[in-house]
């Protein structure tokens, strides 16, 4: 029968166990690690951090340039809060079945918001990265997908984001 | 026969006549529609497993340095030379073939084979690369996490991967920069009744070695070309069940 | 008598590990520094082009993983087999098993073109692709090999160990096979497309695995002053030079079959006679300092009692080993895939001709960053955890039940 021992407060023990297993001194308040200062510390950031988001300027706001006639293919508060859902749930429908109704082509996205300046939805003008830029989303469709309207050949839409 | 029995018979036969030219009409119309139904698919119905896509390539009347279907599906695709030859994407390649011991030199594009048992469908873990309905074997790059296992496993050598990012692609053919790809028969046209874009080029230039179309259309220029000539296979004998067809190898 | 086997965690002055922490830092910096190089630029600026898809970084990976399966060996020889001389290095041999696995699998996650989709990797699978199953065999043997760990430390559930080590060996086994399968099901490549792959490669995991273990072994012992009886490494290195002679006997018969093929006379001509770098690694490496020189060494009379000898085989079958994934993998992409069989084949693709291969620095230190993943957290594991016996010089017999 082999017993096998492993000691904390033995000789050649490792600090580290030693340290998960100990008190700090002069450790006070309702958590055994954080003293009451700490507490109060921690909720004051709380409070007080998503007011100095707000506060700051100096993210600069997307900028929303529709600068192509016609309407979109659904309001703009269904299009701001779906348009993942939907470009994700049209992909596998257009992907695996070979539906293209015009309706949901990301091709007809483009073409429309593209801007007329760059001719791309990229940028930081861009339609699309301007706002992905704002609320820190990463975009990845442009790593495959086309930004903008077709080109004549040779021409660069320039730099990815 | 008297003339009685004969004046009979004509009633007998001009209704049964009748009759059979009624019977051929209903039978026909249905056959009339499924033709124009298989011609074209409206944009929000799904592809479907009817149809079964391939391509008839007629090496005899592949020229050995002519590249048309090459540089069609380059430009279809926006696959262009980025000065690195060995990391760059082909989806169709001429393959010059020779014979050593009796001297034949005859050559053959070869893309994807658009297989009906796709190895590389069987190999992708997480299901990027899929066949869809209509035989058309493609890679959802959407899904793709660029491990290359497919490119070991097909073997046509028809998939590249790609090595660099790209910021000029044509808005049908959305490729980028860590995922694979390969020939998609041109699906984006295809779906639109249009022919894949080497086949167009290789017909505009009047080689005509290359017909495209639907196999499972007996009434299909490919389908009746197939049940006519003795056509063979590349690798049949790993019995993949390709949609591309030769003749002349 | 019973006696009790007291396991401590690695001792030595503070500087000591923290200098060695430091020294794996190098190369585990660098491996971080060359994937984002490599994901930021794109594969462009590897070695691996469409030829060869699969270059040092799965040379390395692959080698790792088959090793971690193989590591686990003493530990089943101990619960599944019930020799009890392995029992008290059983846990540093599951542990070896894990960290193995955990750094072959970064270095193949970090290679992925799409390496920021592991995720979508994790969450869609298709069942048919030996690769998927793998992903679950791997992760399913990270789980099961730290509960057989658990088992083996907690004196509470050293009753469920041998369960426990049953399941960690069958999965193994499964494991292995899998990622033997993973070529072996290949129809698309000549020097792959065999039955034969996945044994072979679970007998290449015993031999890599327990070359690994004996020097880790030796190393981390001789870290501390702890003995280590000779019977012992008397025992593991005949183990090794059985697993060495399985191993050589396996890429006999693989080649003989082949040869015997008249189809495959190309790709037998390729590794055995005229393939270059190839031929080279596969008789002068992978056969001879990995297969045949380990053999002499480990079972000589006289020179296989030095533990230098020793150490120097196990250092040889790991370079033999890695040969051997160098000509599975990249010899097996070098040579041409034949798409008409009988005529000499010539396109714009490099269709019909042996592809160069070139490895760049990146790929390199990507996969020395996971070998120093895996050393890392061995190093750590066994400072923090006690892991180790205090000594294992006692003759085997005495070691508890």
């Amino acid at each position: 029968m082999s017993l096998i021992t492993s000691s904390p407060r033995k000789r050649g023990s490792s600090r580290w166990l030693r340290f998960l297993d100990s008190r700090p001194e002069g450790g006070k308040g309702p958590l055994p690690l954080l003293g009451g200062n700490d507490v109060l510390g921690f909720l004051l950031l709380l409070v007080l951090l998503p007011s100095l988001a707000f506060a700051a300027d100096r993210t600069p706001k997307p900028s929303i340039v529709i600068d192509k006639p016609g309407k979109c293919v659904s309001d703009v508060e269904t299009m701001r809060r779906e348009h993942p859902d939907m470009l994700k749930h049209q992909r596998d429908q257009t992907m695996h079945k070979g539906i293209r109704t015009p309706r949901f082509s990301l091709n007809g996205c483009v073409e429309c918001h593209a801007s007329t300046k760059t001719g791309s939805v990229l940028g930081d003008q861009g339609f699309c990265q301007s706002c992905h830029a704002y609320a820190g989303v990463k975009l990845d469709c442009f790593e495959c997908h086309a930004a903008g309207p077709k080109l004549a050949a040779g021409t660069d839409r320039g730099a990815k984001p | 026969m008297s003339a009685e029995d004969k004046s009979k018979g004509v009633d007998r036969r001009g209704f049964l006549a009748i009759s059979a030219a009624a019977l051929g009409g209903v039978a026909l119309a249905p056959g009339l529609r499924l033709i124009e139904i298989a011609g074209a698919r409206a944009p929000d119905q799904a592809a479907a497993g009817t149809v079964r896509w391939g391509l008839l390539i007629d090496t005899n009347k592949c020229a050995s340095g002519c590249d048309d279907c090459v540089k069609a599906c380059a430009t279809e695709n926006g696959l262009h030379s980025t000065g690195h030859p060995r990391t760059d994407a082909q989806w169709i390649r001429k393959v010059e073939l020779k014979d050593l011991r009796s001297g034949r030199a005859h050559s053959a594009p070869v893309m994807c084979q658009h297989c009906a048992e796709p190895p590389c469908v069987d190999v992708c873990p997480t299901g990027a690369s899929f066949k869809r309905a209509d035989g058309i074997v493609l890679v959802d790059r959407h899904t793709c996490i660029g491990c290359r296992y497919c490119i070991l496993a097909c073997p046509y050598k028809a998939r590249s991967f790609v090595h660099e990012e790209h910021t000029d692609q044509n808005p049908n053919v959305p490729r980028g920069k860590g995922c694979v790809e390969g020939c998609t028969l041109c699906v984006h046209r295809v779906d639109r009744d249009q022919q894949p874009a080497c086949v167009e080029a290789c017909t505009k230039a009047d080689h005509n070695a290359m017909t495209f179309g639907d196999l499972n259309d007996p009434k299909s220029e490919i389908a009746k070309r197939v049940a006519q000539f003795p056509t063979t296979k590349v690798r049949a004998d790993l019995r993949l069940g390709t949609g591309v067809h030769y003749q002349g190898l | 008598m019973a006696q009790a086997v007291t396991y401590r965690e690695l001792g030595g002055t503070g500087a000591r590990f923290w200098g060695l922490l430091a020294l794996l830092g190098v190369p585990l910096a660098l491996g971080a520094l060359a994937y984002f190089y490599m994901e930021h630029n794109g594969h462009i600026v590897t070695g691996m082009d469409n030829q060869i898809v699969w270059g040092m970084p799965h040379v390395f990976a692959v080698f790792l993983i088959v090793a971690a399966s193989g590591a686990l060996n003493v530990a089943s020889t101990a619960s599944v087999f019930g020799k009890t001389a392995y029992k008290p290095i059983a846990p540093l041999s599951a542990l070896l098993a894990l960290s193995l696995l955990v750094g072959g699998l970064t270095i193949l996650v970090l290679d992925l073109g799409r390496s920021d989709r592991l995720i979508v990797a994790m969450t869609h699978y298709n069942f048919k692709s030996i690769f998927a199953l793998n992903v679950i065999l791997y992760n399913g043997f990270l789980g099961i090999g730290a509960v057989y760990l658990w088992f083996m430390l907690e004196r509470r559930m050293n009753r469920y160990a041998k369960a426990a080590g049953m399941a960690a060996f069958l999965w193994r086994l499964a494991l292995t096979t899998g990622t033997g399968s993973i070529f072996g099901f290949l129809v698309a490549r000549e020097a792959y497309d065999s039955a034969l792959l996945a044994p072979m490669f679970i007998v290449f995991s015993f031999a890599y695995g327990t070359a690994i273990f004996i020097a880790v072994l030796l190393a981390a012992c001789r870290w501390d002053g702890r003995p280590v009886a000779d019977e012992l490494l008397r025992r593991l290195k005949n183990l090794l030079g059985v697993f060495v002679a399985g191993s050589l006997y396996f890429v006999t018969v693989f080649h003989l079959t082949k040869l015997y093929q008249t189809r495959f006379d190309g790709i037998e001509r390729f590794i055995l006679a005229d393939g270059g770098v190839h031929t080279f690694l596969f008789w002068v490496v992978q056969v001879g300092l990995g297969g045949v020189l380990p053999l002499v060494l480990l079972f000589h009379p006289r020179l296989s009692a030095s533990r230098r000898v020793i150490l120097a085989a196990c250092a040889l079958v790991v370079l033999g080993g890695l040969a051997q994934m160098y000509v599975t993998i990249i010899g097996g992409q070098a040579y041409p895939q034949v798409l008409f069989p009988g005529l000499q084949e010539t396109s714009s693709f490099f269709d019909g001709e042996v592809h160069p291969y070139a490895p760049s620095i990146a790929e390199v230190l990507l996969g020395l960053g996971g070998v120093a993943l895996a050393a890392a957290i061995v190093a750590v594991a066994l400072r923090a955890i006690p892991l180790l016996p205090d000594r294992l010089d006692r003759a085997s017999g005495e070691e508890g039940a």
